[in-house]
């Protein structure tokens, strides 16, 4: 922009401003071949690496690993966590080095700037007579062991991944790029194909949960922040421990995508009527997680439920349901009926992992939840954030607005603690306050 | 020591105004009315702080912030976005881009100093 008459601004020389634009050019450009998050190239910038290993050994493997394959973590919850993953398995991945599972000059990539693809092309010394099936199963392994040393604490799930190698020839015939591409086709096909074998295992326990085996239930305390009173409690169901089920978010994606969804969400609300009562304080309020979809069916929030609320001695006051989803609510005009009609019997409304769907919360305002909650993505760390507060601050005031109260979930430490309660959060939940105990089983 | 701060703006007014007040509460202070220019000016002069406009022409500021991410001698350089506007998903955008803070247009000198105050305790007490 040229400078204006009068103005003290100084403009550039012609050659200042030529180094000026190359340099812009040239960190674009390295934005392109550097992923700057997990601080590994992407498979533009070391396909001349790649050819050049192939080119000294004439043969290498190629290893592609997927984290984004069972789908669901980024949507529920959120990109900062997803971050926090996708770095931590690229750290994981970088120190299968220290311990030679990967050569020195083993070429690790990304598939591209902020991909949750990973690529390693991996040369093995001739005397080793490791297979490339055994090479993969053994990188797998241990970085399945090691990942979670690499995540923060309270990513403890196992962490699933699909994985898919191919061997990659050097062939004169063939331009070695296209040779590269294609190998990588073939690997992504075999981490498909794994991902369905492991797909028909998941849904074979999903039947066995649904049975009613193995579920568990349990209950985490919401507290006044300010009292630290215990003033009620979510319900959590999750599959049995040691499965991949145990992270309830998983149990409820993978469900969902088989389509089982709501029989699961009858089992934990049947469950959760039958065992929770007695095992917290009457007065205090109860928790109950309930998707959108859930709000039309009579057990989960329809008559069927009501019965059983009514059955069970338990105040309708005393029930709060717990709407989890992403999905603009507005548009759902049926739902927003079946809403109402919930808040006319008396029971309470929640509105879970606000946070991720922020930008729907101005349109909350007709549906007078009352309590939202922000969830960890938002929470987590909030002491060292400014910004971060900044957004939570601005969520909390239109809470105020249409008369909600917040719940700040998964508080770990307690600089959040104080964080939160400064700002005048007034209710949260999370380890550092109460961590979740099951319900004792039923007696037989 | 003093505190060097890059402005970019690609108003000249605003960049001005900015330059001379920051100045005048000590500050070391260094401009640019563009992206291109925000990118070599950090990488020359090590600022400990950016406060970067949003709405440029040719790069915007997010463009820009994510570009000074990329390079390891700007990466760990505390940003701060300046703008007009003030939706949720602009702020969304600055945490995910890494922005430390966020200063709204028209902002008072107090509320300012304040804010620059509060990230560099922020900073140094990391």
């Amino acid at each position: 922009m040229p400078a204006r008459p009068g103005n003290k601004m100084r403009s550039l020389a012609p050659q200042e401003a030529d180094y000026v634009r190359l340099r812009a050019e040239w960190l674009r450009f390295k934005n392109h071949c550097i992923d700057a998050d997990t601080e590994l190239p992407t498979l533009a910038g070391v396909m001349d690496d790649a050819r050049r290993l192939m080119e000294e050994r004439g043969r290498v493997t190629l290893l592609y690993m997927d984290l984004g394959g069972d789908g669901q973590f980024e949507v529920l919850h959120g990109w900062q966590a997803y971050d926090d993953v996708v770095r931590g398995f690229a750290r994981a991945l970088v120190s299968l080095r220290r311990d030679g599972l990967l050569a020195p000059k083993d070429v690790l990539a990304v598939m591209s700037v902020r991909s949750d693809k990973f690529l390693a092309f991996l040369r093995r010394p001739e005397s080793d007579t490791l297979s490339p099936q055994s090479l993969a199963l053994s990188v797998r392994r241990t970085l399945e062991e090691r990942l979670p040393r690499f995540l923060p604490p309270f990513y403890k799930a196992p962490f699933g991944f699909s994985q898919g190698y191919a061997p990659v020839y050097r062939d004169p015939m063939i331009r070695t790029e296209r040779q590269i591409h294609r190998a990588l086709d073939e690997a992504i096909y075999a981490g498909l194909k794994q991902r369905s074998l492991d797909e028909g295992q998941r849904l074979r326990g999903l039947d066995e949960i649904l049975r009613g085996n193995g579920i568990v239930t349990m209950v985490q305390p919401i507290l006044s922040l300010a009292t630290l009173e215990v003033i009620g409690h979510e319900v959590l169901n999750h599959g049995p421990a040691g499965s991949p089920f145990e992270d309830a978010e998983r149990l409820f994606a993978f469900a969902e995508r088989a389509g089982r969804v709501l029989e699961l969400e009858r089992l934990c609300r049947a469950r959760a009527l039958r065992f929770v009562p007695a095992r917290v304080g009457r007065g205090t309020k109860i928790f109950l997680n309930t998707s959108v979809r859930a709000l039309a069916d009579s057990e989960v929030a329809g008559a069927g439920f009501i019965r059983e609320v009514d059955g069970q001695g338990i105040r309708h006051s005393d029930v709060v349901l717990e709407i989890t989803e992403r999905a603009p609510l507005e548009e759902r005009p049926a739902y927003r009926e079946a809403l109402r009609a919930l808040k006319r019997e008396g029971f309470g409304i929640a509105v879970d992992d606000m946070g991720a769907g922020y930008s729907s919360l101005q349109s909350l305002v007709n549906l007078e939840p009352d309590y939202l909650k922000f969830d960890i993505s938002l929470v987590h760390h909030i002491d060292r954030s400014p910004i971060q507060r900044s957004l939570l601050e601005t969520l909390v005031e239109i809470s105020e607005k249409i008369g909600a109260q917040v719940i700040a979930e998964g508080i770990e430490a307690e600089a959040e603690l104080t964080t939160l309660r400064d700002m005048g959060i007034p209710l949260g939940q999370g380890r550092y306050l109460a961590p979740p105990a099951p319900v004792p089983r039923e007696t037989r | 020591m003093k505190k060097k701060i890059l402005v970019v703006d690609d108003e000249d007014d605003i960049l001005h105004f900015l330059e001379l007040v920051l100045q005048e509460k000590g500050f070391d202070v260094l401009t640019a009315s563009g992206g291109h220019e925000a990118l070599t000016r950090a990488q020359i002069e090590k600022p400990d702080l950016v406060l970067l406009d949003i709405m440029m022409p040719q790069m915007d500021g997010w463009e820009v912030l994510k570009l000074l991410r990329v390079d390891e001698e700007t990466s760990r350089i505390p940003v701060a976005m300046l703008s007009a506007r003030i939706e949720a998903k602009d702020r969304v955008q600055g945490l995910q881009e890494g922005a430390i803070d966020y200063i709204c247009k028209p902002f008072s000198l107090q509320e300012l100093f304040e804010k620059i105050d509060s990230i560099f305790q922020q900073v140094e007490g990391q």
